[in-house]
């Protein structure tokens, strides 16, 4: 065989374009469950250990275990737990299979909240939830969700859709986009909020809400006989866009 | 990625579970398609891929950005331990069974299975595998990095730790080794 064909056998071989999704997302969990909820908060604490000698080391490692399983370690294991008892929960693999991750994690109660949302890999994906005036729907499998997982009984107790209703524009919100938007009263047809798909798990008296990173508003108005609309950002207080959506009838 | 929000990752990685989970998304696929190549086995390649993924959460906090990118660091590790089973002839991945028993999102050994069944469908690669796995290991790695991996000669001589001259050699020196054992 020549050189020249050997290296472009070499360079147009097919090769295995093989994806193991399921050992992928089980090694992140564990090494995340490794690296930043169990080996840090005990294992780094040897070193002081060695410094002040081994008997009262010994005595001040057995308090900074006391202290940080009460207090620190205790709640981090219990999201492990809980990653772990979701992702054997065959609606929660269906999920992760569509190509969602788990986002964010909380406990209260006995419960752990995990949100679970589409991976937004890249610039071009959409990362808003679609308007709720929009002709198509937001996919189902698209949207993101919230699980809650019983760590009493070892299982998943609810997994509920987040849709955009969820994150209605309250007052003030509607005013500052009216107030951006510059558009008299009269002309507005609707206004809509256009949560961020990026969202977040938030404590709050005893509950866990769920919150948008970012919020947006959708103005639907009147320009004489057509139909206008203006997609307003409310944090950086600018109009993003504005689309023709047809005359009116 | 690019070579800035990569840097900002890796610095936030030390701590930030959210920034480890980037980078780990971004690069699992590629190492795994890169050890795959070398091994020609699923079951080998996903315990490589573990220990790789292993140690480089490991020493994380010792990576500096002097000389050596961070994707040329993460292939370099899977390079070492690739080499460690080519030595031992097995590869069972130790530090990882200390770690608390493993938990997956699907069915393992079926995904597994599938992924073998996959893989001797590639019947050109397989052969190719089999003539470039008799080349001594610096030699398989310079092809593989070189030819499938589309790495440039920079880049392959960060991961080998060697200079350019010495690996443009090294492949002159393999092709012509796999030359003739094509016949």
């Amino acid at each position: 065989m020549k050189k020249e064909d050997l290296i472009e056998k070499l360079e147009k071989t097919k090769l295995p374009e093989i994806e193991l999704k399921g050992h992928r997302e089980w090694l992140k969990i564990k090494l995340i469950d490794w690296k930043y909820y169990r080996k840090e908060a005990v294992f780094e604490f040897l070193p002081i250990l060695k410094r002040v000698g081994f008997f009262s080391g010994s005595l001040v490692l057995i308090l900074l275990i006391f202290f940080f399983s009460t207090n620190f370690l205790y709640p981090k294991d219990k999201i492990a737990t809980a990653q772990k008892i979701a992702l054997n929960d065959p609606q929660v693999k269906l999920l992760i299979e569509e190509g969602k991750e788990i986002k964010d994690v909380e406990v209260i109660n006995g419960k752990a909240y995990l949100l679970i949302s589409p991976k937004i890999e890249t610039e071009k994906q959409t990362k808003e939830f679609l308007p709720m005036t929009a002709e198509v729907q937001e996919p189902k499998e698209n949207l993101p969700t919230l699980t809650e997982v019983n760590l009493k009984e070892k299982r998943v107790s609810k997994i509920e859709e987040i849709k955009p209703e969820n994150f209605p524009l309250n007052e003030n919100e509607e005013e500052k986009a009216k107030e951006i938007a510059k558009i008299e009263r009269e002309r507005i047809i609707k206004i809509e909020s256009l949560p961020s798909l990026e969202l977040m798990l938030k404590k709050e008296k005893n509950q866990i809400k769920v919150e948008p990173k970012e919020k947006k508003a959708l103005i639907i108005y009147r320009e004489g006989n057509e139909k206008w609309l203006k997609k307003i950002n409310l944090q950086t207080q600018e109009i993003e866009e504005t689309e023709f959506l047809g005359i009116e009838e | 990625m690019e070579l800035e929000r990569e840097r900002e990752l890796i610095e936030r990685a030390k701590r930030s579970p959210d920034a480890f989970s980037e980078i780990y998304e971004f690069y699992y696929p590629k190492i795994f398609g890169y050890i795959l190549k070398r091994v020609a086995n699923v079951d080998v390649a996903k315990d490589i891929t573990s220990e790789t993924f292993l140690k480089c959460l490991k020493n994380i906090e010792k990576f500096k950005w002097k000389g050596i990118s961070f994707s040329s660091w993460l292939f370099k590790i899977a390079s070492n331990e690739i080499a460690n089973f080519f030595r031992k002839g097995k590869y069972r991945s130790v530090s990882l069974e200390k770690i608390p028993e493993p938990v997956s999102s699907s069915n393992p050994s079926q995904e597994i299975i599938e992924a073998e069944e996959k893989l001797k469908m590639e019947k050109d690669f397989l052969i190719l595998h089999e003539k470039i796995k008799k080349l001594p290991n610096i030699y398989q790695d310079v092809v593989v990095l070189k030819f499938f991996e589309k790495k440039k000669i920079r880049e392959i001589a960060e991961i080998v730790g060697k200079k350019e001259g010495t690996i443009k050699s090294l492949l002159h020196r393999a092709t012509e080794k796999l030359r003739q054992m094509m016949g």
